[in-house]
């Protein structure tokens, strides 16, 4: 690996640490309904459709453990999360939704946000009956945070995907 | 050729992943997790108190700024004149233990540890903060923390080298041996509700509450000293058939807007 891809690499990874400070440092400690927001997940469904799927991967690795290491007794199940949703969405993009339509991407983009919301459940469930952590999930599941949580992710999943094409598209092809 | 070496990097990510966790759980990650959190800290400090500042602003609400205003008078007043009551009750009823009690309050000054919150749960219901402050600090688990004029938000409930994670009294998993400011002293356990509110369950129905009675704790746990607030009765419900009546409590603070605490280590008493 040269020195310039080395530094490309290294800067990538500070800046995922850094998203995922914001998300548990900034995000989380905002009012309702803007707490609700995930922006390493949204980030992670936009790159399924937009960057290379093995960076996609190295994105959810990362944040997923700099996550888990700020939350209390939950180490993994956010990277696993991350991970499995990462491959799922590559999934649905290269199979159903293969347009990278705005329309596409909300679609994968629910699904995701769902399957995230309950792999959280199963997975703490799954510590909770291994006796590592002492509260299962599935205590507090929230009707109205859980659409509420979709929804808002939902809408910022949107806004990203226009300023990316508006901004960030016509950047790569001028770069072109 | 090329989907199978996606799914190869895809099974590679997956399969470090479940070995770190295996890591982390045999506590082998530790070192390393400790030199993160130490250096992440100061940003997340920033950020934190950026959210909270923010969250104070309330930038999106349509203000009625001078209602705004005389309301947080009010709360402000209302908070003050609770925790003086509360004061000087407990001094009227601790008289023979004046003494005790004198040298509790002076050496109060030198167990404080005082720490900056540097992150919440990314999960609302689980009501957890991380603290800046670890066992190089003297920290250990089940000390009581304590925002503004002894309110206790919540215990120290894991501690690492450069930080620690406080379970807020609003979490379900909380317990905290309290007492009711009532004539009968009546005591129990406040449990959180659902990560936004405390109940104190098991109350004869006897018992008279009112509505903003104070509940403090009783001192019966290890590390809590009794007379921190805990909270105030907001409403009561009584078993149709039972024996008991449950009240629900609301914190004197708002959790979202405080960004630094102190934990009272009890432990070096």
């Amino acid at each position: 690996m040269n020195y310039k891809k080395f530094k490309n690499y290294f800067i990538a990874i500070l800046l995922i640490i850094l998203i995922s400070f914001f998300q548990i440092s900034f995000i989380q400690a905002l009012f309702a309904p803007i707490n609700s927001l995930n922006i390493p997940l949204t980030l992670i469904i936009l790159f399924v459709v937009f960057i290379k799927y093995e960076n996609t991967l190295l994105f959810s690795f990362i944040s997923g453990i700099v996550i888990g290491l700020m939350s209390y007794g939950r180490f993994g199940i956010d990277a696993m999360s991350f991970l499995t949703i990462a491959i799922f969405a590559h999934m649905l993009f290269n199979n159903f939704f293969t347009s990278a339509s705005l329309y596409s991407l909300i679609l994968i983009g629910i699904i995701s946000y769902i399957l995230h919301y309950f792999m959280l459940i199963i997975l703490t469930s799954f510590y909770h009956s291994i006796k590592i952590f002492p509260l299962a999930l599935a205590n507090f599941i929230n009707i109205k945070i859980f659409f509420q949580y979709i929804f808002i992710n939902t809408i910022f999943l949107a806004i990203l995907y226009l300023l990316y094409i508006k901004f960030f598209k016509k950047f790569n092809q001028l770069k072109a | 050729m090329r989907i199978n070496l996606l799914k190869k990097r895809s099974l590679v990510f997956l399969l470090t992943m479940v070995f770190l966790i295996i890591l982390h759980f045999l506590n082998i990650l530790k070192p390393v997790e400790n030199i993160l959190i130490k250096y992440s800290s100061p940003v997340q400090k920033i950020l934190y108190a950026s959210a909270t500042y923010i969250n104070k602003l309330s930038i999106f609400s349509i203000p009625r700024f001078d209602l705004i205003k005389r309301n947080q008078l009010l709360e402000e007043k209302n908070r003050n004149l609770s925790v003086e009551n509360i004061a000087l009750k407990t001094q009227i009823e601790q008289t023979q233990l004046l003494k005790e009690h004198i040298e509790y309050l002076k050496s109060h000054n030198n167990i404080y540890v005082t720490a900056r919150i540097t992150g919440k749960d990314i999960f609302q219901q689980y009501n957890y903060l991380s603290l800046d402050k670890g066992s190089k600090d003297g920290i250990i688990a089940g000390l009581p923390v304590i925002a503004e004029k002894g309110i206790l938000v919540g215990k120290i409930i894991e501690v690492s080298e450069n930080s620690s994670k406080v379970i807020l009294l609003t979490n379900a998993q909380s317990q905290t041996a309290a007492t009711l400011e009532n004539k009968n002293k009546t005591m129990g356990v406040v449990a959180g509700d659902f990560g936004l509110s405390m109940k104190m369950e098991l109350i004869p129905q006897e018992e008279q509450i009112e509505i903003n009675d104070i509940i403090i704790t009783s001192g019966l746990e290890e590390y809590i000293p009794s007379g921190l607030i805990v909270g105030e009765v907001t409403r009561t419900e009584k078993e149709s058939r039972g024996f008991f009546q449950t009240a629900y409590l609301r914190p004197l603070i708002p959790y979202n807007n405080i960004f630094f605490v102190s934990i009272l280590k009890t432990n070096e008493l």
